[in-house]
């Protein structure tokens, strides 16, 4: 077997040096390097300087100087302390909301600023709109400083809402412990599991089985119940598609907390799982949201594939470009959701600028006429779901070789 | 790429299909822009180095320490006793300990 995969008759010339699988292997490896580089870019490129900054927030602060994790604000002889800053990082919808809370000797907050984050900036708006950052001023850092409680929630931008209180919490903790000696009793953290989970999980073992079906009615049966559960669970109730911004969010380490977002871990896990070891992709076939969607509009006409042979290829490359442009983009600037054009939110939150709006009218109008157009011509996971396959198909021929190398030996 | 098919309803089919893709291609970029120029225009973050929000360069220069240099200890005033801990009217440990974020598919973002 080995043999017959990885020797070409006569020459002993391994199957992936031939020059078939060369024109397959630049390609690919040339991917690799890029995102590598990317990724290194933004490596290099993050982190910030935020000492400057306690200047304004601790008022008649001449000097700062950073002990453990905080910062210290001092007056002009360096004597006495005006306050404590500190800066706290938590996970966001499209990556890390950094922020610095700055507090008297008394423990009341008298400062918070922003520093950095990667959020849509029509979603963050909403934050600044409602002065939802200044509400932290003037609180006790005993206090409890979540959403819906002691701060008021910002309808539409909820995530953010909580990644920046989240940051918060952290900031305040720091100082507590570290500037005013106080520990704060830690936070309990218990799995959430609800029903976008179980149905998840459901779906990916219904999608796995039927692949397997031999049966094509039942096959066609069971994929059309999967297709409209996702529709209308993973779509129109919950809106948590997969998207090119959470593969990014993946490639750049802004892993959410696991505890409340078990989701996550699930969709990306899942979909990992059964590309790398089955080379199956039970999501975009079987129960993908807006694929679904499409589908039911081509179902009302009789929609059929259409792609010109004579442009497939550019059309592919097209897609692939697309895609790379995202995931480059987002690693260099640690910006997940930077490039990202997928229109899951204009039909599924109804919330989208204008182009966003045009671009899903004209997929929706074009899938009565052709099968599924958006998936076979723009969506980003279709490439990344190629690049695992490849890479997976690399990683089985050098094991290969290593076997048979052994083999021989 | 073979040869394009000389039916012209099928000649006419690609052409419009390719015109479809065009428009969809331009429509992705003007949204990249949006996107890009919105988060620019906002100082929201996009590029490092400005992502300092509202805040104005300062020119009072930046003591900075390095953690290699400090003291194991904090060298300076504690904090005076006047700070109101566990006592104070807004504390509540049971719901510090007990608040557990919302999941993420309740966060309609």
């Amino acid at each position: 077997l080995v043999k017959n995969n990885i020797l070409r008759a006569g020459n002993k010339t391994p199957v992936w040096l031939s020059r078939i699988n060369k024109r397959r292997l630049v390609p690919f490896y040339i991917t690799l390097l890029l995102i590598i580089s990317a990724w290194l870019i933004g490596r290099a490129a993050s982190g910030h300087d935020a000492a400057h900054l306690v200047y304004e927030l601790i008022p008649e602060t001449a000097k700062v100087e950073k002990i453990g994790s905080i910062f210290v604000g001092l007056n002009k002889d360096g004597q006495q302390i005006m306050g404590y800053a500190a800066v706290g990082e938590a996970p966001g919808y499209s990556g890390p909301i950094s922020m610095m809370v700055a507090m008297n000797t008394e423990g009341d907050i008298i400062g918070v600023r922003i520093i950095n984050h990667t959020e849509t900036a029509g979603f963050f708006r909403l934050l600044d709109n409602q002065g939802y950052v200044e509400q932290f001023l003037n609180k006790h850092f005993s206090q409890l400083f979540a959403p819906g409680h002691d701060l008021d929630a910002v309808s539409g931008a909820t995530i953010s809402a909580e990644g920046v209180a989240s940051s918060a919490r952290q900031a305040i903790r720091m100082i507590a412990r570290e500037g005013l000696e106080q520990e704060l009793p830690p936070v309990k953290q218990s799995l959430q599991i609800g029903i976008p989970e179980i149905t998840l999980i459901l779906l990916f073992a219904v999608g796995y089985a039927g692949h397997k079906l031999r049966s094509s009615v039942w096959k066609k049966r069971i994929r059309w119940g999967t297709l409209l559960t996702g529709l209308v669970v993973l779509g129109f109730i919950y809106t948590i598609p997969l998207t090119i911004s959470q593969v990014v969010s993946l490639l750049s380490g802004y892993w959410p907390d696991f505890y409340t977002n078990l989701y996550w871990y699930l969709l990306i896990g899942g979909i990992l799982f059964a590309a790398s070891v089955d080379a199956k992709n039970p999501y975009c076939s079987w129960f993908c949201p807006f694929g679904a969607f499409q589908e039911c509009l081509g179902a009302l006409t009789g929609a059929k594939r259409f792609r010109p042979r004579r442009w497939n290829n550019i059309l592919t490359w097209m897609q692939r470009s697309l895609a790379l442009s995202a995931i480059l983009f987002g690693l260099a600037y640690r910006n997940p959701s930077g490039l990202s054009y997928e229109p899951f939110a204009v039909l599924f939150d109804l919330k989208g600028n204008t182009f966003q709006w045009l671009f899903l009218l004209s997929i929706l109008l074009a899938s009565l006429l052709m099968y599924r157009p958006f998936c076979n011509l723009f969506c980003p996971i279709d490439p990344v779901m190629a690049f695992i396959s490849e890479s997976r198909r690399r990683i089985r021929e050098i094991w290969e070789i290593c076997l048979n190398t052994l083999a021989n030996k | 790429m073979g040869n394009m098919s000389k039916h012209p309803r099928e000649q006419v089919k690609t052409i419009l299909f390719l015109l479809f893709v065009f428009f969809n291609i331009v429509l992705i970029f003007f949204i990249w822009s949006d996107n890009l120029s919105e988060r620019i225009s906002d100082n929201h973050g996009f590029f490092r180095g400005s992502q300092i929000l509202n805040v104005e360069p300062t020119d009072i220069p930046v003591n900075k320490i390095p953690d290699q240099n400090l003291e194991p200890e904090n060298p300076f005033t504690p904090a005076p006793p006047t700070i109101k801990l566990p006592g104070h009217e807004d504390y509540d440990q049971e719901d510090v300990s007990q608040y557990i974020p919302p999941p993420f598919y309740q966060w309609r973002n």
